[in-house]
């Protein structure tokens, strides 16, 4: 199955089980857990997620910054121009963004903590961050930004997947609502000996 | 409030950094990609440099061969490896192994992990991880999850025929192994199962 993306070996595709039999010795973990054991896999994973992805942003940032300021236009570089420019300071506030809500919540999970609540909120800041910074500098290459002659098209192509998978936006914003009404604050909010 | 890295986390940075940028970044162009990404000879190639860099599977823990890091050392490896679109492969960081080394380490028996998590950290066997299936299974969310299994003697059985969408990982020598992201989830050694097991590709991934 053909994929927007093409940065994971072997791709996607279709599998079906039919008639499978597991040995019990290849079960993992307990029966009737496997919720339990996702969420194990699904905190951390969705954090490491924004992490990749942040270097992808980057790279996409330093490779427009590059071009903004040698490429001339009117007598000054590119950068100079407001409109680049501000598409440039935008793009340094959501990287930085997506960085604090990667670290903070890094070190609340080495804190012990369980993080479901954080790490669907650093999803959806950095998928959707880390996306405007890409669609930016393919903005600020302008027509080389749709070629290949840079690694730009070929991360924005990558990266429209991340506001998708591991819990699309609206899930996690669904569930974030859900917790928030109910009382839910971030971890760091709570003070000692309050549940 | 202390955002400061650790002498050993700036150091570590400095030289995932360095080698993303001297040897990963050349290769990017390298023709042995696809629309299925890396071939497995490129693949291959990527992972042997993070392992002469001593750079391979950095988050698995000590025991089992990684740098057993912690997860703000992860933010910062990471994203430097994320600086080339080839670096999460290189360092054997990528989705969905990386995960599935991480729910291995906590779940999986002494045997399983030696089975399966060892040539993992490896980087001598990939994963895959299954996620969505056909109407009226999941979608975006797992709480729609409808594929079950029954216990069948010493056997659990599958109980409904699903199509599942995954992102396939193949081994060197052509077995897959699949965790099954279902509400049970199974090690299954796809394509070489007992005899019976009818585990196909019916969109095979390339690689």
């Amino acid at each position: 199955m053909d994929a927007l993306d093409s940065c994971f070996t072997g791709g996607h595709g279709v599998i079906e089980f039919k008639d499978f039999r597991v040995p019990a010795s290849d079960v993992l973990g307990e029966i009737g857990q496997g919720f339990r054991y996702a969420q194990v896999r699904l905190a951390p994973a969705r954090l490491t997620h924004c992490m990749r992805w942040l270097g992808q942003a980057r790279r996409a940032h330093d490779v427009a910054l590059d071009y903004a300021r040698s490429r001339q236009a009117f007598g000054r570089p590119l950068g100079e121009h407001e409109g680049v420019s501000f598409m440039l300071a935008d793009n340094e506030m959501d990287l930085q963004t997506a960085r604090l809500h990667i670290w903070h919540t890094a070190w609340l999970l080495d804190q012990g903590e369980r993080c479901n609540f954080e790490s669907s909120r650093a999803k959806v800041v950095c998928s959707e961050a880390e996306w405007r910074v890409v669609d930016r500098s393919v903005q600020i290459l302008g027509g080389q930004g749709v070629t290949h002659e840079t690694i730009v098209p070929r991360i924005f192509a990558d990266m429209r997947a991340f506001r998708i998978y591991d819990g699309p936006s609206e899930v996690h914003r669904y569930s974030l609502g859900k917790k928030i009404v109910a009382g839910r604050r971030d971890v760091s909010l709570q003070a000692r000996g309050d549940a | 409030m202390d955002f400061s890295l650790s002498a050993e986390h700036q150091a570590l940075q400095a030289k995932v950094r360095r080698f993303i940028a001297d040897k990963i970044i050349p290769l990017e162009k390298d023709p042995r990609q696809s629309v299925h990404g890396p071939s497995e000879a490129l693949r291959n190639e990527l992972v042997e440099k993070a392992r002469d860099a001593e750079l391979l599977t950095p988050h698995a823990s000590r025991e089992f061969g990684g740098r057993g890091l912690s997860h703000v050392g992860k933010a910062i490896v990471f994203e430097e490896a994320g600086y080339s679109t080839l670096g999460p492969t290189a360092l054997n960081i990528h989705a969905p192994d990386e995960g599935n080394i991480h729910l291995l380490e906590a779940v999986a028996t002494k045997e399983q992990k030696e089975r399966w998590l060892r040539p993992m950290v490896q980087g001598r066997l990939r994963s895959c991880f299954a996620m969505t299936e056909p109407p009226p299974g999941a979608g975006a969310d797992p709480s729609m999850l409808a594929t079950t299994a029954v216990r069948d003697g010493d056997h659990l059985r599958d109980q409904r025929n699903q199509m599942v969408h995954h992102r396939g990982r193949r081994r060197r020598d052509g077995d897959y192994h699949g965790a099954h992201g279902g509400w049970r989830r199974h090690n299954v050694p796809f394509g070489h199962g007992p005899s019976g097991n009818r585990i196909g590709a019916h969109d095979g991934c390339a690689g």
